[in-house]
């Protein structure tokens, strides 16, 4: 009885055990299939999260490019200071530490805001907070270190422009990385934490050349962000320096001098290579600001002035070229075979159909010849001479002479300036081209715009004997210029003898603003442009005077010069927004560029050497050259 | 009539006879076991011998002196004892309730000074012998009777209870399961087992309101670790990570950058069989399964070899316990189950769990030296 009872009770049991243990075996199965899940069919997944945790790819910036001016001035520098960053892992209260900090280094609101917005517990990248700090603020973090987890200080370049203003509209500036330029740029330099790029000038478009490439360091770190051992390295390159075809001395004098103006801009050119030698557009803004940060206050200063600190007017900047035009429909007439000689008498106006067109003259002139009418600016003389040849052969000769294109692309932001012809209307204005819009052209109304550059080029070409100049900024070796424009030389000696007249003569429109100096003599055109309509109404009341009218509505004041007269090796164009007429606004200023330019001479032979000459210095020679009878 | 099995039984089994008996084939396992144990903590500990691998060697000595206590002593004394080892358990489980340290968010430990004991895990033990004495007074045709299972199943309830109380999801469960596998091998009805496995099923959702946050956190976690990647997901990513970029043979040992450099923490404990897959690879991972199922199975089959209900009972208890410790743990760190605080037996570091494992594995061997002995139905006691 109990054996039986045993007998079923064991055999009962064994059976159940097999049963467990085949339980037990589909349970190491499973076991089997997901060790074999993760370390074989998904191995290399793992690898890569595996290596993800551990190696930190530390990048060390490259040293930015100088950028020199032509006497190798130094315009974009490179200097020692000491930054601050924050790793969110180093320390478990962020915000105290950040609090802390700003303690030391008295942060502006927005940059605690843009730190503690960036610093997020499941991102181990440092954050950057404070740049240039100075040294006594660096010895208070050190000794609060060990209440200020995470913070370190790193020893790094910055920017730095010692030119401030006088230069910062043509070297322009860097600034932080934006997520766009990192999309576009697949440079790895680009996510190093307070890593700066050319934002304006040539800082931005020669980024390629300035910029270099980062150093590479892979480091192993634990859990805690801490570097193990080091890896692999890549030592970077440094970037290259550009050099500029400006000149220091220069364009200090010419910010200077179009202060006084208030808002202004200059180019001086060198008629036989394009050289920008100054580049002046006032009012400006200092480069360093960008790096370092404005204060609000300045930022809103700038911001709102109306004469547009921000703005190289000098290349952006497209006016109506008004009377400095004129150049361009007398050599477009004695190209279609026009004699010099060929008169008109100015009543001070013309009637076209029913409208009615005045010169500047109200009066008239008298009889004009072409000499005269570049010599007084007789309007009535080109609205003759437009009506004879007709838009197109302006147009044609404009573009001849450099207008309604680039001519410096290594600038963002350069107009193009604009030509318009039939099509042009047809296209963009939807109307057809008019009598009238060929009398507003013909004296560089209307329609028709430029930029300073562009006058500059123009007048160059003039005065070069019909050589295809450009202007460029960068020095460049062999940048003679092989190409002509196919102006008959005559034609471009006539013109440029009435300039002479213009700067020389009395009666003359620049007469009060000549040169004494015969050596130093500049010959140029006037203009003056309206950004306003008079109405026939105003002109029976008679005309308001500029300074009677709000600074928006005054005309702006232009001129082209080029110095000297024998043998001309310079150019300036001066544009005065808002500044009255061509002849008391602009030529002064053109005047007392030339004078300086032709005294500090930079492209002459020795001056390279010489020491650099002292803004008062210049001035003083200029004042003194005036004076000199 | 009653001389009949008597006569291929046998009531005494000499000393030396027990000493021949010693399943040394096991011992080598779990010495094996044990060392490789040894061998990780060192790698764990950074390539140090402290603070974890020597002692983890010292206590398999103390641990295996027990074994050797537990498997001589006389099958018979054990049996008379269970109860009173059921009684001491619980007893030590209040103990816990009443005046235990907190650890890991629970109270699951009693300070002894010298080491820190976890009654739970004593209570395993003490549930089965119980278990196994109780059983071995029921023939089949008992097991039919409902009556028969109102004790048993309060002998299990009652400490799962207390543990689930503790907080302590994983050993409670534990403890339930390993009690359910006894009640199937000792015979109970197979409508029944059927029933209660269903019944079980149906309890998860109705248990969810009662388990703590943390516990249910670790299940939310569970089924999707991504949610919360640095809170309570970071252990099964960083764990999964570990495992899988080890590869076919590994990253050479004491190279495991997860665990080297702290990206999968506290190896030493619940984990290290990440830190095994990722030193050695796929290759070490199996070694240690293959381990594990051949103690395992050993149990089985000492199970199947004794005369005795109590002596099977013992061995197949605590074989179902040593699977379920392998397969939560390893289920845990390849992300196959969610995180319960499951050691891997003899390599994880923790003294507890050596010694029960040791005491376990003394109590399948007594039933091997003493398989010939015959445990009448009512000489219990």
């Amino acid at each position: 009885m109990k054996k039986k009872i045993e007998v079923a009770r064991r055999g009962s049991f064994s059976r159940r055990a097999l049963i467990l243990g085949g339980v037990q075996t589909a349970g190491f199965a499973a076991i089997f299939s997901r060790i074999y899940y993760l370390q074989v069919a998904h191995a290399e997944k793992f690898k890569t999260l595996s290596d993800e945790n551990r190696v930190h790819v530390e990048l060390e910036p490259p040293v930015r490019g100088v950028i020199f001016d032509r006497r190798g001035e130094q315009l974009a520098i490179n200097d020692r200071s000491y930054s601050v960053s924050l790793s969110p892992a180093g320390t478990k209260n962020v915000e105290a530490t950040v609090l802390l900090l700003n303690d030391i280094l008295d942060l502006p609101d927005y940059d605690i805001e843009r730190i503690l917005k960036s610093l997020n517990r499941f991102s181990r990248r440092p954050v950057h907070i404070a740049d240039r700090i100075t040294w006594e603020q660096v010895n208070r973090i050190e000794v609060n270190s060990p209440d200020l987890p995470g913070v370190s200080i790193r020893e790094g370049l910055l920017r730095r422009y010692p030119m401030g203003e006088y230069m910062s509209h043509v070297v322009g500036y860097v600034g932080r990385v934006s997520e766009k330029d990192q999309k576009k740029g697949n440079d790895p330099a680009l996510y190093i934490p307070g890593f700066r790029i050319g934002k304006s000038g040539i800082e931005r478009s020669k980024e390629k050349i300035l910029r270099g490439k980062a150093s590479i360091r892979r480091v192993e770190v634990n859990a805690r962000g801490r570097t193990v051992r080091e890896l692999k390295n890549y030592l970077g390159d440094p970037g290259n320096d550009v050099h500029l075809t400006i000149d220091t001395p220069l364009q200090f004098y010419v910010q200077d001098r179009l202060r006084q103006a208030g808002a202004a801009s200059a180019v001086v050119m060198n008629v036989h290579n394009g050289e920008i030698l100054a580049l002046g557009s006032y009012p400006a803004y200092d480069a360093n600001d960008f790096v370092l940060g404005f204060p609000q206050k300045k930022w809103d200063k700038l911001v709102n002035d109306e004469r547009a600190p921000f703005r190289n007017k000098a290349i952006a900047g497209a006016y109506a070229p008004g009377s400095t035009f004129k150049f361009v429909l007398a050599l477009a007439a004695l190209a279609d075979g026009l004699s010099p000689d060929w008169s008109v008498k100015c009543t001070g106006h013309i009637e076209v159909g029913p409208q009615r067109f005045h010169c500047w003259n109200r009066y008239g002139h008298g009889k004009v010849s072409m000499r005269n009418s570049i010599k007084y600016s007789c309007d009535v003389y080109y609205y003759e001479l437009a009506q004879k040849i007709g838009i197109k052969k302006i147009a044609a000769m404009a573009l001849k002479l450099g207008f309604g294109q680039q001519h410096l692309p290594e600038l963002f932001g350069e107009s193009s300036g604009l030509i318009p012809d039939k099509e042009w209307k047809q296209v963009n204005r939807d109307d057809a081209w008019r009598i009238g819009d060929t009398m507003q052209a013909s004296i560089g109304q209307g329609y028709v715009l430029a930029t300073p550059v562009q006058i500059a080029v123009m007048m160059s070409r003039i005065v070069n004997g019909g050589w295809a100049v450009s202007a460029h900024l960068l020095s460049q070796k062999g940048g003679q210029i092989r190409e002509r424009l196919g102006i008959h030389e005559n034609h471009l000696d006539i013109v440029k003898d009435a300039a002479f007249a213009v700067a020389n003569e009395e009666k003359g429109t620049a007469y009060a603003a000549r040169i004494m100096d015969k050596n130093l003599a500049m010959g140029g055109k006037t203009g003056t442009s309206q950004v306003r309509r008079i109405t026939e109404n105003e002109r029976k009341k008679g005309v308001l005077k500029n300074e009677d009218l709000p600074w928006r509505l005054r005309d702006h004041a232009l001129f082209a010069g080029y110095a000297p007269h024998r043998n001309p090796k310079y150019v300036c164009s001066v544009v005065v927004e808002h500044g009255g007429s061509g002849s008391s606004a602009a030529a002064p200023i053109a005047r007392d560029i030339l004078t300086a330019t032709q005294l500090i001479d930079p492209i002459g032979n020795a001056p390279h050497r010489l020491p650099v000459p002292k803004p008062e210095e210049i001035a003083n020679m200029v004042a003194s050259k005036a004076e000199e009878t | 009539m009653a001389t009949a099995p008597r006569s291929r039984g046998t009531t005494e089994v000499p000393f030396v006879d027990r000493l021949r008996s010693i399943r040394w084939g096991l011992f080598a396992l779990l010495t094996l076991t044990a060392s490789i144990g040894v061998v990780m903590l060192y790698s764990a500990a950074g390539a140090s011998f402290s603070p974890w691998a020597a002692n983890h060697g010292y206590r398999f000595f103390l641990a295996a002196s027990l074994l050797f206590f537990v498997a001589l002593v006389d099958i018979r004394i054990w049996q008379r004892f269970a109860y009173a080892g059921y009684v001491f358990g619980i007893l030590g489980l209040l103990t816990v309730q009443f005046f235990g340290s907190e650890g890991g968010g629970a109270q699951r430990w009693i300070d002894l000074g010298f080491m820190k004991l976890q009654p739970s895990e004593m209570m395993k033990i003490a549930l089965i012998v119980a278990l196994a004495r109780y059983f071995n007074g029921k023939t089949l045709e008992d097991m039919g009777k409902i009556s028969t299972l109102v004790v048993p199943v309060l002998l299990v309830l009652s400490p799962t209870a207390l543990i689930f109380e503790q907080p302590d999801l994983g050993t409670s469960a534990m403890l339930a399961a390993v009690g359910a596998i006894i009640f199937f091998c000792a015979g109970v009805r197979w409508w029944k087992v059927l029933l209660v496995a269903t019944a079980g099923a149906a309890i998860v959702p109705l248990a969810w309101p009662f388990l703590a946050t943390y516990q249910k956190n670790r299940i939310l976690t569970f089924l999707n670790p991504e949610n919360d990647p640095l809170g309570t997901g970071y252990h099964i990513i960083q764990s999964k990570i570990a495992f899988g970029s080890g590869g076919l043979f590994g990253k050479g040992f004491t190279q495991g950058t997860q665990s080297q450099l702290s990206f999968l923490p506290e190896t030493q404990t619940d984990f290290i069989f990440a830190l095994i897959a990722e030193e050695w690879g796929m290759l070490g991972a199996l070694v240690i399964l293959a381990l594990y199922i051949m103690i395992i199975f050993y149990c089985l089959w000492v199970s199947m070899r004794s005369r005795s209900q109590f002596g099977r009972l013992l061995a197949v208890g605590f074989s179902a316990n040593m699977f379920f410790y392998v397969f939560a743990n390893m289920g845990m760190v390849t992300g196959l189950l969610p995180v319960v605080g499951v050691p891997l037996p003899l390599i994880s570091w923790g003294g507890t769990v050596m010694i029960a494992t040791m005491v376990s594995m003394g109590f399948v061997m007594n039933a091997y030296i003493f398989r010939k002995v015959v445990l009448g139905l009512h000489n219990d006691g």
